[in-house]
């Protein structure tokens, strides 16, 4: 079943105005897909979660579920979450705690008054699947973590919803759980070709797991893709900063045009611009643009495009990030061992393939944005 | 799967199709769910409360026609000794023992606040008196203040303070002083068991602190725990002050207002006159009782407001 | 003697201090209520024990103790349980269901929860004349729901605020309505604060007087307080013993109640009043 969001907005009045949690925004999801909706937070992520869910109205706008308009402010329509046929998983879980875990998990169907039977064959069947069908006569407190998670899946399957909703399902497990889980969620959703919503801030969570991905802010779309659109075409600054960790280089620069050619200044160094990207740079006022360029994409090598000093460098593992002053700019690389010291000069060379061009200021009518939340870890020093 | 409110959305739609409906689904509901709430509320005290007040601008005695005399009422109140008598006592009483069951309350707290062996026990054994209805207490108080065996002579004796028995309930002073010891009784493991838990909102980070800063007991007491407990401290005491101000069971049973009148409060004066059968005047005197608890209540109120910001 | 010293001993002269004050009368009320005659503090008298006035309490036809007793108990439970529940619905939908203007339905609510009671108890007078409902079950019942339900809403606000919303949510995606889930799911999670607030009305409306001397005339309705306070005795002479018994009879299942579950209580009482 494919989900259609039109014009869907949602307002709340607090105690200091007003607040747009989610403006104008148009989305259509596929029969049968995960998609994610990644956004930092206070992007309007979950409250979109919700309004799928019907655990919230719209202001303005309608929800389709296939053919089924479920909510429609100017058409007075509204199903309540039962009526939806939705299963949601919460980032708390919220399992009922008075409850067993065969309970937890035969809840849902109670409601629907299936027969005792049939509620006992589901159950089980549904246990096994996850592999929690010795976890069953259990509270929810006796269990860890990933236990209970589980338990929180097995809820939301039990009633074979045509729609899956999940709130930051992983977030509140530890990291190597975490994989493991991503892995299977992926499998089960798959299997159960069920049409998932699936809200994250973790941009590795999205690009992993989803066949879509919506990117938000401020309640509004910026762009919406597959993980290599996002990865590789990101249509904003934002975007382009957001996704990708460490986040993509965004230098200053000039954009100048000679009678063949486009041309990047930075400061003074002339960087030729690629024939993919002429039809970007034409769309673009000459004069101030931002230049992208992933820090993977740049390598140290004698003579490059760029020059600068390394300031800092912070090990990975398998590879290291160096800051770069470049130009009056600090800029991110990315590249493997051996380590360059501190202090050393040194050239970045890059493809110019692999540079993206953004107009100066972000097209939101938001101030420019500071730096995402999520994807580079702070930094001292 | 189809429920009640989906018609009633059609209906709406229906009635104004242009409009959004000025409440939420949930907030209609909500409604429902606190209009029990009100009802009840409504019907039985509300209403009372204001039939009351309506029956104070008429001369309602029993068995006499019902006849609308304004504030004839009030003005015979402001000409009755007994009502100034009643109104000095309340207000005596008030300024006597809310500061008193504070004090004593804010002791007991302050020793319970304290890690101590059985300190459990003790903390149950406070609210016994708390758990024990007035007019029960009223009763026992009664034989503690029995002139030929009670427990307070037999206490004056044993401590060599008299060895004469007083007449406790027979003299005003003696008597006011026994329906306070008896009210601070009662009520004091209120006022110690807030006290006790305002004592234990205050971080214990504070009083390291101030140990590091070299501050005694006493500077600890002064400089920590009075300030951060005044919020909860004035809390306490307006409570208290609208409880003493309504006072009536333990009076009632005690000292049944006397001895001549000297420990009528204003309940027990309205009271006299309900059951006497005239309602309009016991209503224009609990009329004013109910003025001086809006005004303590709307002080209780603000400062509890006050406090969250 | 340091500083440490000084504290500890303060600590235990006022425990003592203070269990004394609490315990002294109440142990002077045991302790008449087993005594052959009240009069045992005197120095030539003895204090000979005595279930005498226990059995007259409880089996004398002339006495009515065990009928109060009876009333104020059902009374008071079906008050109890009634207001808690009324108060929790409300209290779901303040803490739920973004009524708006909550805090000032709180506020308003606590300030009635201060009108005396002398200023309701004409008008119940007449309304329950009126239904010819004096002196019955109801004609206490109704009131002391609405009585207790200022200090229900107040702690069921207070504990179901902090049941996680999400279970609500959670709830809703089931399929439950708001009702089922109240009842199926916060109330058994918010099982402590529900019978904290339970325990709490009982207590208050047990021990309400001023609107059952009212509206009560005899052992019909009468509940214990009431009946306690005007018992006079059959022989002229104050019956001290009897009194005491029946005092004793009456709130050792209070102080019982209270002493098992005091956690609860003062976690519930602190609650209400403090949380304002």
């Amino acid at each position: 079943m494919n989900i259609c969001f039109e014009q869907l907005s949602k307002q709340y009045k607090t105690g200091r105005g007003v607040v747009d949690a989610l403006r104008a925004f148009d989305l259509t999801i596929g029969d049968g897909q995960l998609f994610i909706i990644l956004g930092p937070s206070g992007c309007g992520k979950s409250t979109l979660l919700n309004l799928a869910a019907g655990l919230e109205e719209p202001s303005a706008g309608t929800i389709r579920f296939g053919e089924r308009v479920v909510a429609s402010a100017e058409e007075h329509i509204f199903l309540e979450p039962g009526e939806r046929n939705v299963a949601m998983v919460f980032q708390s879980y919220a399992l009922y705690p008075h409850m067993k875990v065969f309970d937890n998990i035969a809840f849902p169907l109670r409601n629907a008054r299936r027969k005792a039977h049939e509620i006992r064959l589901s159950v089980q069947r549904t246990a096994a699947m996850l592999g929690i069908d010795d976890l069953l006569a259990r509270k929810p407190a006796e269990l860890s973590g990933g236990q209970r998670q589980r338990v929180a899946i097995a809820r939301a399957m039990v009633r074979q919803p045509s729609v899956l909703l999940l709130d930051e399902p992983l977030s509140n497990l530890d990291a190597q759980l975490r994989m493991a889980t991503r892995a299977e969620l992926k499998r089960l959703q798959m299997e159960m070709a069920v049409t998932t919503l699936y809200v994250t801030h973790d941009q590795t969570e999205a690009m992993t797991l989803g066949d879509q991905v919506a990117l938000l802010k401020k309640g509004r779309l910026v762009q919406a893709g597959t993980p290599y659109a996002l990865y590789h075409h990101p249509a904003t600054p934002f975007a382009a900063t957001f996704i990708g960790s460490p986040p993509m280089n965004l230098i200053p620069a000039r954009l100048a045009t000679s009678a063949t050619e486009y041309y990047a200044w930075v400061n003074d160094r002339k960087i030729a611009l690629s024939a993919e990207l002429k039809a970007k740079a034409a769309s673009l006022p000459t004069g101030r643009i931002l230049l992208g360029i992933r820090p993977e994409h740049l390598r140290f090598t004698d003579q490059g495009q760029l020059e600068g000093v390394i300031t800092y460098t912070e090990s990975l593992g398998r590879e290291i990030v160096y800051r770069v002053a470049c130009a009056g700019h600090e800029v991110l690389v990315l590249a493997d061992h051996p380590a360059r010291e501190t202090g050393r000069s040194v050239a970045l060379a890059f493809d110019s393939a692999a540079v993206h061009l953004f107009p100066a200021t972000e097209p939101a009518d938001d101030p420019p944005d500071k730096p995402p939340l999520h994807g580079r870890p702070p930094r001292h020093g | 799967m189809t429920r009640d409110h989906r018609p009633a959305s059609d209906f709406r739609q229906a009635r104004q199709p242009a409009r959004r409906p000025p409440l939420t689904r949930d907030q209609v509901r909500g409604f429902w769910f606190l209009s029990p709430l009100f009802g009840f509320i409504g019907l039985f005290i509300l209403i009372p409360v204001l039939g009351t007040i309506a029956d104070s601008l008429f001369r309602d005695i029993v068995y006499l026609p019902v006849r609308f005399v304004f504030l004839e009422n009030f003005r015979a109140l402001w000409a009755d000794p007994s009502f100034w008598s009643a109104v000095r006592f309340s207000a005596l009483f008030v300024l006597v023992s809310v500061p008193l069951e504070v004090l004593l309350g804010l002791g007991i707290a302050l020793v319970l606040n304290e890690p101590f062996a059985l300190r459990g026990w003790v903390r149950a054994c406070i609210l016994i008196p708390w758990a024990i209805p007035a007019a029960v207490a009223g009763r026992i108080f009664q034989l503690v203040y029995n002139f030929s065996y009670g427990a307070a002579n037999y206490l004056l004796d044993l401590l060599s303070i008299s060895r004469e028995p007083l007449n406790w309930l027979g003299s005003d002073l003696s008597a006011f002083i026994a329906v306070v010891v008896a009210d601070a009784w009662q009520t004091t493991p209120f006022a110690a068991i807030i006290l006790l838990a305002g004592l234990a909102a205050i971080p214990e980070d504070l009083y390291g602190q101030a140990k590091v800063d070299q501050a005694g007991m006493v500077a600890r007491f002064r400089h920590i725990t009075l300030p951060l407990l005044k919020p909860v401290l004035i809390v306490t005491l307006l409570f208290r002050t609208i409880q003493a101000l309504r006072i009536f069971d333990i009076i009632f049973v005690l000292t049944g207002g006397g001895p001549g009148g000297a420990t009528e409060s204003l309940s027990m004066l309205a009271y006299r006159h309900f059951a006497a059968g005239d309602f309009g005047y016991g209503s224009a005197a609990s009329v004013v009782l109910f003025l001086m608890a809006v005004v303590a209540a709307i002080a209780y109120v603000r400062v509890g407001r006050f406090q969250e910001t | 003697m340091n500083e440490r010293q000084v504290k500890k001993l303060l600590v235990y002269l006022g425990a003592a201090a203070t269990l004394l004050f609490c315990l002294g009368p109440f142990v002077y009320m045991l302790l008449t209520g087993l005594a052959t005659e009240p009069d045992f503090l005197r120095p030539a008298k003895a204090f000979i024990p005595t279930w005498d006035h226990y059995h007259s309490v409880l089996f004398s036809e002339t006495v009515h103790f065990v009928r109060y007793l009876i009333n104020s108990i059902a009374i008071s439970g079906i008050s109890a349980v009634v207001s808690v529940f009324i108060a929790a619905l409300g209290a779901y939908a303040l803490t739920r269901l973004n009524i708006p203007g909550g805090r000032p339905i709180l506020l308003i609510v606590l300030g009635i929860s201060m009108f005396p009671p002398v200023s309701l108890i004409s008008y119940l007078y007449k309304l329950m004349s009126a239904l010819g409902w004096m002196n019955t079950y109801p004609a206490l019942i109704l009131p002391y729901i609405a009585w207790t339900l200022p200090l229900s809403l107040w702690i069921m606000v207070s504990y179901l605020e902090q049941v996680p919303q999400e279970l609500d949510k959670a709830g809703l995606v089931d399929g439950c309505s708001r009702l089922k889930i109240l009842v199926r799911i916060i109330l058994p999670v918010a099982a402590p604060g529900l019978f904290a607030t339970l325990l709490l009305a009982f207590i208050y409306a047990f021990n309400e007087f001023l609107i059952a001397l009212m509206l009560t005339t005899d052992q019909a309705a009468r509940t214990i307080p009431v009946g306690i306070a005007l018992f006079e005795g059959l022989h002229g002479q104050v019956a001290w013993g009897e009194i005491m018994a029946a005092a004793t009879v009456t709130t050792i299942p209070v102080v019982l109640l209270t002493l098992l579950f005091q956690r609860r209580i003062i976690q519930g009482l602190t609650r209400g009043a403090v949380k304002a």
